[in-house]
């Protein structure tokens, strides 16, 4: 019995009108796929200022900053918030910190905003920590006593996982001037209602003695958190 | 487990029916697909990667890096930041409210922020706190250095103050204090503001425990 050996096949460049196939743009089409990768975005500093964009990114943005001034600062940083009010905010990746940022002035209720010298300014770390500093005020006359005030929500991607408060220090206009009386602990609560699925709203209540100096500003700088978006289910 | 699972062409007897070219295709859609978050790892020069390239390397471990131009960035870590815990040099007549609660502050270049710890009471035990301004317990030229001023310039909390005794102060008064932390002329200021009731006959300390600030 005689087998007939068939060839080894081997690869032949279609000739035309052989429309079997195009092997050129095929492979060209390939390479040309490989270089539309972009390439990363690159923040650079203004005169040895750097500043995270604030708007314009969508969550899970990243972008590379680099600054060679007093910061040295080369990092990549991932977008948190594409908030309509809050804009950008910035996990980075490599650098420890973000720049200390105000807080939206939007963001704050009728009648309330920064204290001029020392704005409610919130820093993320590489962690995902969240530190505050600063103080707000209220805009004319005297933080209402023992009244609960609803200040903000956070945007989503800067929530506090669950629901918490913190003491904020309350400031006397006149305290040191007039030496004042103090007979009573008094001091502002700073609480967060983290809501399943919707958000983290903070509001604050001044608690203490009521005869107390005018009392226009709440300090910040005891309110940090682990950032995170709160959704969750269970099962 | 292999990395790929490649199609290869072997040798005849050759179906007719098996399509080599698309075994070609799946193939490099293979190495696309898994290759592309190790690109600027393989053979690429250093000067093809470009600036803010991110890919995972190996140091010993594998972590996310980026390349910053001449090098890759990875995370910094902050443990090393600290420095070793230093005394507060306080200022008569307040004085650590305990042996083991010596007030002290640290700090970390990395993350340029300063820790306090401790706790103070006001000279010998029976003394009450100044309650009615702040108080200065420490600065001078001795204090924490000018360097370690708030960066912006002042930082205030409500810390605990506790008795040292638990029946002092007596009653239903709620005792608390504030701190404060600004500059002075040769070094960082360190005030408190004792409110409640006068801190009663045993002494009570205030706790400088969690007061931190970036500088």
């Amino acid at each position: 019995m005689v087998y007939i050996q068939t060839p080894n096949y081997k690869f032949n460049e279609p000739i035309p009108p052989d429309t079997m196939a195009d092997p050129v743009n095929q492979i060209n089409n390939t390479w040309q796929k490989i270089d539309a990768a972009a390439n990363p975005t690159i923040i650079t500093a203004v005169a040895g200022v750097f500043a995270l964009p604030t708007t314009g990114y969508k969550v899970g943005d990243r972008v590379y900053v680099e600054d060679p001034g007093i910061n040295s600062v080369n990092s990549t940083f991932v977008c948190l918030t594409d908030d309509p009010i809050w804009g950008n905010w910035w996990l980075p990746v490599q650098d420890q910190s973000t720049p200390w940022r105000d807080i939206p002035a939007a963001a704050f209720p009728a009648g309330y905003g920064h204290m001029a010298g020392d704005p409610w300014q919130m820093m993320i770390n590489n962690r995902g920590q969240l530190y505050c500093r600063g103080s707000f005020r209220i805009n004319s006359g005297s933080l209402p006593n023992d009244t609960n005030v609803s200040l903000f929500g956070l945007p989503r991607g800067l929530d506090c996982p669950t629901s918490g408060s913190w003491i904020g220090s309350i400031d006397p206009t006149n305290f040191n001037a007039s030496g004042g009386t103090y007979d009573q602990f008094r001091a502002a609560r700073i609480y967060v209602n983290t809501l399943q699925n919707v958000g983290s709203f903070l509001s604050f209540r001044v608690h203490g003695a009521t005869a107390s100096p005018a009392t226009v500003r709440v300090w910040v700088n005891q309110l940090r958190w682990p950032i995170g978006t709160g959704d969750f289910t269970t099962g | 487990m292999p990395a790929f699972t490649f199609n290869y062409i072997t040798p005849p007897p050759n179906d007719e029916l098996v399509d080599e070219q698309s075994q070609i295709n799946a193939n490099l859609d293979q190495i696309e697909n898994r290759l592309n978050f190790l690109q600027g790892i393989g053979t690429w020069a250093n000067v093809d990667r470009p600036k803010g390239l991110e890919a995972l390397i190996n140091d010993g471990n594998q972590r996310t890096a980026v390349w910053n131009g001449t090098a890759w960035r990875t995370p910094t870590g902050i443990a090393g930041g600290w420095t070793a815990w230093q005394n507060i040099t306080l200022i008569a007549p307040y004085v650590a409210s305990a042996a083991g609660f010596t007030p002290m502050w640290r700090s970390n270049s990395v993350i340029r922020r300063v820790q306090l710890k401790g706790r103070i009471a006001n000279g010998a035990t029976g003394v009450s706190m100044a309650k009615n301004n702040w108080t200065n317990f420490s600065s001078g030229a001795s204090g924490i250095p000018l360097t370690f001023t708030p960066a912006n310039t002042v930082a205030l909390w409500t810390t605990s103050c506790s008795p040292i005794t638990a029946s002092s102060p007596a009653g239903s008064e709620i005792n608390g204090a504030r701190l404060r932390v600004n500059a002075d002329a040769t070094s960082v200021r360190l005030d408190f503001n004792w409110m409640g009731q006068d801190s009663g006959t045993t002494g009570n300390y205030i706790s400088l425990d969690g007061m931190d600030w970036w500088y």
